[in-house]
Formats: structure tokens, sequence, C-alpha cells
């Protein structure tokens, strides 16, 4: 897959993310699609792209849904490259539930990361954030990482023969 | 030495861009109130509500539904609502004008609430909680606000049975409250009951109150029944008309009643 054709695919998740996936929350908990695409992305590109990718699309989410400038483009960029350095390990061996594995644990430093900075200023007590934030994010993205396998296994299946 | 140097840093290429990132998203997050950091998300966010309207379209429908939803189980909650306030609206009222009754009638009576009605198309029999033990006894009138109910005909010790008005069998004397005249009235049809032994002479309007006569040693004169409807004034050769009668009383709606003491007060 082309910078393009990735480009494309980030600008249509993080569309899909900034309208439709509110029609998916459940009480205000949304999944990060657009996190998930990311870590698929770090198969299929080397480690300065999937940094490089990771910054931009955070960024790009910062400025066009309002968010705090910054804090995207952080939480993004550690999470590409936690996610590039975890799948391209040489005792990595890919399987679906591996890759759920590094998803976990990607999603988890990015919501912990991005509630931390949150937190700075707001007054909220961390662990109540944690647990009315951080953990239903996560379990809410984990699910959605394996509904879109099931949607699209052929995609998973592409990224095992790349990774072979 | 540089070019060793060089070729050393390249290695760290990768977290080179990475620190510049993160300092890079930093310096962001903490120039969030500068002018230009202002403009660009400005620019940012009116670029994107553009595309946000385009999809406001399915977010909206999708609302919609849910809203409907949401209001429709909302509804269903006040219907009952209302129709419990317009149940307990409508039981006030007839409590009202049952105190108000009550206060009207001469002689000693006891409240009854009606728990039992016959199954037929027209109720001719009704069951009262009311018994022996609240002094209840055979032929009793009752009564409610609105006119007569009819007459206890079998009681026991915590209820008894009323035989209504709407029983073919249940004749009456009666009298229209403005001529005086005087009949036998009995059950017609839903609602309407019927003055036989008119006789034609007698004059009898349309509208006209009818009464119990007192002429019966069961019911105490002046008790309301409803008012005529229709007069029906016979054959030729005949020496009676026929006085159709609107009922007062619904037997239908009826929860409480009176039932007076008047045969033992007259005992």
């Amino acid at each position: 897959m082309n910078y393009l054709k990735w480009f494309l695919l980030f600008v249509f998740t993080i569309v899909f993310q900034g309208t439709l996936v509110n029609l998916i929350s459940i009480n205000g908990i949304r999944p990060d699609i657009v996190l998930l695409v990311l870590v698929f992305s770090t198969f299929h590109i080397n480690r300065t792209e999937a940094i490089i990718f990771g910054f931009s699309v955070g960024l790009i989410q910062d400025l066009i849904t309002g968010g705090i400038p910054g804090m995207s483009s952080l939480c993004k960029t550690i999470s590409a490259l936690i996610a590039y350095n975890l799948q391209h390990q040489k005792w990595y061996q890919f399987s679906f539930f591996r890759f759920l594995l590094v998803f976990l644990i990607v999603v988890t430093i990015h919501e912990t990361v991005y509630f931390i900075i949150f937190q700075f200023g707001s007054g909220l007590n961390f662990w109540m954030m944690v647990l009315q934030y951080v953990l239903p994010s996560i379990l809410y993205g984990i699910i959605m990482a394996i509904l879109l396998f099931l949607i699209f296994p052929e995609q998973y299946f592409k990224m095992t023969k790349k990774i072979k | 030495m540089i070019q060793k140097i060089i070729y050393s840093l390249s290695g760290f290429r990768d977290y080179f861009i990475f620190l510049c990132c993160i300092i890079f998203s930093t310096v962001l997050l903490f120039s969030q109130n500068h002018k230009q950091v202002l403009s660009l998300r400005a620019a940012g966010a009116d670029l994107f509500s553009s595309v946000e309207k385009k999809f406001a379209v399915f977010t909206n429908s999708f609302h919609a539904v849910k809203d409907n939803v949401r209001l429709n189980d909302q509804y269903q909650i006040l219907l009952r609502r209302y129709q419990a306030l317009e149940n307990l609206q409508w039981e006030n009222r007839h409590l009202l004008d049952l105190l108000d009754y009550k206060k009207k009638i001469e002689s000693d009576h006891v409240l009854g609430k009606v728990i039992g009605m016959g199954t037929y198309q027209n109720t001719r029999y009704i069951k009262l909680d009311v018994g022996s033990k609240d002094g209840v006894k055979k032929n009793h009138p009752v009564v409610s606000h609105k006119g007569l109910v009819g007459k206890i005909f079998l009681v026991g010790e915590n209820s008894s049975m009323c035989q209504t008005i709407a029983d073919k069998n249940f004749g009456l004397s009666v009298r229209d409250m403005k001529t005086r005249t005087t009949g036998i009235m009995k059950w017609n049809s839903p609602g309407i009951a019927q003055i036989f032994e008119i006789p034609k002479q007698d004059h009898i309007d349309l509208g006209d109150r009818i009464i119990t006569s007192g002429f019966s040693e069961i019911f105490p004169p002046g008790i309301n029944l409803g008012k005529v409807v229709r007069i029906d004034p016979g054959q030729k050769d005949e020496l009676t008309k026929l006085v159709f009668v609107e009922l007062s009383e619904n037997l239908r709606d009826l929860e409480f009643v009176f039932v007076i003491m008047y045969q033992s007060e007259k005992e």
C-alpha cells in the first residue's frame, strides 16, 4: 500500500472517528478507530514512517475535531513507535491474538498518557478517570478490533503474509 | 570524525524524529492560547464542520430514531399517568357528589361499595360490600347521588345483593314532578324505562323530571329517576299512553351507593 492510500485511509478514519463513531458511543465512551488503523499500519511501514504517520494523524485529529492541540499528536506518536517496536521484534510471530495483545498494550499506553495530560489542571481524580474512561475505552477498543477482524478477516491474512 | 558522528547518529534517526515530534507536540500543548495556534484550530474546525454537515443527515436521522423511541416511551408513561389522574379526578368528583348527596338524605343510610355486577348486557343485580352487620335489610332502597338504583333483595352478613331498576321484573310507582301525574315504571332498554298506566288526558311534557311517588312502602317519595324523552300517545281505542324516561343513573358506572334504612324507619 503506497503512501497515498495510507493517507486516504487515515483521512477517512479521522472523518469517521469525528462523525459516525459518535453514533456507536456508549455513555460517551468511543472506540479509537484511528489508533486501531495506526497500529495496523505499523505492519506495513518502517519506523520513521510510523512515527510521522502517528504524529500527523494525531495533529490533524487535534486540529479538526476541536481537541487540545498536541494532545493526540503526542499520544499517537508514542503509540506508533511502541506498536512498531512490538510488532517488529524477531520473536514476534503474527497471530490475531498477538495482534490483539499489541493493540491492548498500545491502547492502554495511549489512553493512560492521554488522560494523564487531560487530568492536569482539570482537578479530576486520576483513578476515577481510569475507572470511568480509560478502562471502558480500552475494552471498547479491543471489542472494535475483534469486530473489524470479523468483518475484514482477509486484511489480517494479508498482514500475516507480509510479516512472514 | 564528523562523518563518524553523522554515521552513528543516522542509526538514531527514527528516535531523533520521534523526539522532534514529541517536542513539537509538547510545545503545542503549552501554547494553546497562542494566536497562531488558535487561528489554526479555527481553520481546522471550519474545514471539518463542512464535512460534519454532510454527515449530519446520518447522525440526525440516527438520533431521530433514538429520540423517537425515547419519546414514545415517555409518551406511554405520561399517558398512563394521565389516565390514572383522570381516573382519580373522576373518582374525586364522584365522591364529592356522593358527599353532597349524603347531606341531603334525611333518613338513616349506609354507604356501600359496589363489589360485583351481573355479567349480563344489562346490569340487573349488583353486589354491595355492606350486609346485616351494617344494618342492611331486605327491601331497603338503594340510591346514588344521581337517583334510584334499586332495592336490596338478598342480605348476607357482610354483603348484600341489590335488584336494580334494570331488572324487567322491577316495577315501581312514579310521579311526574311537575304535573304530579303518577304511573308504574318498568325497565325498557339500556338507559331507558317505560311508564305505564298514564291516562291519555293526563298532561306530561318532554323533559319533565320523574321521581318516586311514595305510594310504595319500600321507596320514599321524591327520589330522582330521570327525565321524559318520548311520549307515545298509543292507539285511538286505548285509554292510556306510554311515556319513555331516560334514567339518570347509568348502572354500568356505579361504584358507591347509599342504602337507605327507609323501610325499617317505617316499621
